[in-house]
């Protein structure tokens, strides 16, 4: 059995008015595996998303990152595992439309005083990692929606998280672009190591995981 | 630094991404700076130009020194006195003065002087029309130009002649006994404008004889270098409890005068900086609406909420930059309109005292009052992008990315 990287304990999350998003969800994320959270839409996928990148946090239950319990009272110990621990790939690809690819990739490690060069030659490593290592100079406007999502995913990867949380990675692009960026995930997963956490409604994207964990009206099933 | 750089470039291509908008908020800022430059520059130049005419009028290096009532005592001007007052910084020279009403015997009513030579030189610089000075410790006189015209007039006394002069006294039984005293007169000033054209002027020590209150004296004249130490050396003399006049207590009056205009217009013209801080607000919070998500992405990468706010009011520091440099330049093009199409207005309406502005420019901008423009226009862009930095950087990451544009 692989370690567990990232583990949720019981896991509540109620909004106010009452609607209960989660109810009790525990799950375990092995290292260096490829995860995905397959569930439709209202199953709580999204929120347990949010509460995983410490962007949201839980009514109750207890969420261990490398085994470490996130205290989600503390905003500045949140912000600094949003910079470290967690990489964000988004449905949408969320990109700065004003930096270019490179400087998108670079952004977050502005955020953790990394010098000038070190950035730079890391997001340079890290797009020629996803085959764009000729559109650095381009801004997203410039480039196509699987160029974009690779940007993201190089962006994901850049402070060499323990987790990369993909939300619906493939749900803008067309299914050969999709096969693509699959591909791509799982070519860093098992060439780097990286811990990928998929969430998806697609069931058939199951299949090409190593784990899957399937959610259904705020609980696993 | 390299981070702050770093947020500098970000911040930059932010608001470069909405040309037409940031044109607008420069403007709207600049005008309010344009304003506030040139009606400062207006005042100064007012201010400027009456304390010119002061100057050119008024013998601004002079002050008369007389003694003071402090808690009831009179603070005599003593030896003493005339010591510390040499001893001020930047004071030239001092020259203290008795004076004593004399008559001749033609009753003549002269007006005397009496101050040391060495000191009339330094502190008044007398400039002959006839003859020359007095030596100290002798009875010389030199008269000034109107008194002099006088006596050649009515008694047909000139440069050379002694000049009779009847001291009446009073015996124990108060009877009058009469003296007759001589003062050779040395030689006649030429007209100065000032209060020695009607008086004779000799050394101290001849007329202490005939005054009560000796070793006392009634004034003490300083000569300070330059115009622009007077007010310090004026402040050291009041220091001593002792009171300083002189013309450039004008100068003073002209500065309050100018000071309180130029007040109470920038409070009206200010209005307009206040509009463009107001725009400011305006299109910060368009813009941290508009990027709502961008906002909750940076979040979700890592910015803490100092990080956010940083980058906005980077933003805002540009539009105040840029919006102090355009209201600089527009201020400056504005108080050349002032002096090209307003002058002549102005001029009539201050009167024919003001002729003289005609030949100069009627503002002044000044180094300091174009860094005063940009510094205003920074605070208040900064000041103005507190509140939509806030509201961005509270933004809720998650509300942020699901509900952002």
């Amino acid at each position: 059995m692989a370690e567990t990287i990232l583990e949720t304990v019981r896991l509540v999350r109620t909004y106010a008015g009452g609607v209960q998003a989660l109810k009790g969800v525990s799950i375990q994320v092995p290292k260096s595996k490829c995860t995905a959270i397959i569930g439709k839409s209202g199953s709580g996928k999204s929120t347990l998303m949010n509460i995983l990148g410490c962007l949201d946090a839980p009514t109750s239950g207890e969420v261990f990152i490398r085994g470490v319990p996130v205290d989600y009272t503390d905003t500045a110990r949140l912000i600094d595992l949003r910079r470290n621990e967690i990489g964000f790939v988004f449905q949408q690809f969320n990109l700065i439309p004003h930096l270019s690819a490179q400087e998108n990739v670079e952004y977050p490690l502005l955020f953790s005083y990394r010098p000038e060069k070190e950035r730079k030659d890391h997001a340079s490593a890290l797009l020629a990692r996803v085959g764009l290592e000729h559109r650095g100079s381009h801004y997203p406007g410039e480039l196509s929606g699987g160029e974009q999502q690779r940007v993201a995913i190089a962006r994901a990867l850049i402070s060499e998280p323990a987790v990369v949380l993909a939300d619906e990675p493939t749900g803008n692009l067309d299914s050969r672009t999709s096969d693509d960026i699959l591909d791509l995930i799982h070519e860093i997963n098992r060439k780097e190591g990286t811990t990928f956490l998929i969430v998806t409604h697609d069931a058939d994207l199951g299949d090409r995981v190593d784990h899957q964990i399937t959610l259904h009206d705020g609980g696993v099933i | 630094m390299g981070q702050t750089l770093d947020f500098a470039r970000i911040s930059g291509r932010q608001i470069l991404r909405r040309r037409a908008r940031l044109i607008l908020t420069i403007l709207g800022i600049a005008v309010g700076v344009a304003a506030v430059v040139a009606i400062v520059s207006l005042g100064e130049g007012i201010r400027a130009h009456s304390i010119e005419m002061i100057s050119e009028q008024s013998d601004l290096t002079l002050i008369e020194v007389t003694g003071d009532v402090r808690d009831g005592a009179i603070i005599p001007l003593t030896t003493a006195k005339v010591a510390a007052l040499r001893g001020i910084t930047h004071v030239r020279g001092t020259a203290p003065v008795i004076t004593v009403d004399l008559a001749t015997p033609h009753q003549t009513y002269i007006g005397a002087v009496g101050i040391g030579w060495d000191d009339f030189s330094t502190v008044f610089t007398p400039d002959f029309s006839k003859g020359r000075g007095y030596s100290e410790n002798s009875d010389t006189a030199v008269l000034g130009s109107e008194i002099a015209e006088s006596l050649r007039k009515y008694e047909g006394i000139r440069v050379g002649d002694d000049l009779t002069i009847r001291i009446r006294e009073y015996d124990a039984s108060g009877a009058p006994v009469d003296t007759e005293v001589v003062f050779p007169v040395a030689g006649s000033l030429r007209p100065r404008g000032d209060m020695f054209d009607t008086l004779l002027v000799t050394d101290s020590t001849h007329l202490e004889e005939w005054r009560e209150g000796y070793g006392v004296y009634d004034t003490i004249y300083l000569r300070v270098d330059a115009p622009e130490h007077v007010f310090a050396v004026a402040d050291a003399v009041r220091g001593l409890g002792l009171q300083a006049q002189g013309p450039f207590e004008e100068i003073k009056a002209v500065n309050r005068l100018m000071d309180a205009v130029i007040i109470i217009l920038s409070f009206f013209t200010g209005i307009s900086l206040i509009v463009g801080a107001m725009m400011i607000i305006n299109t910060m919070m368009v813009s941290v609406y508009e990027r709502t998500r961008e906002i909750g992405i940076t979040m979700a990468l890592g910015a803490s909420q100092r990080h956010v706010l940083t980058l906005i009011l980077l933003e805002c520091l540009y539009i105040g930059i840029l919006g102090g440099i355009a209201g600089d330049i527009l201020g400056v093009l504005l108080s050349m309109g002032i002096n090209t199409l307003g002058k002549s207005f102005i001029i009539e309406q201050l009167g024919p005292g003001f002729a003289g502005f005609a030949s100069a420019d009627i503002t002044l901008v000044t180094p300091a009052l174009l860094a005063a423009g940009l510094g205003i226009a920074v605070i208040l862009s900064l000041l103005a992008g507190i509140y939509p930095g806030l509201k961005a950087a509270r933004l809720n990451p998650v509300d942020a990315i699901r509900r952002g544009m």
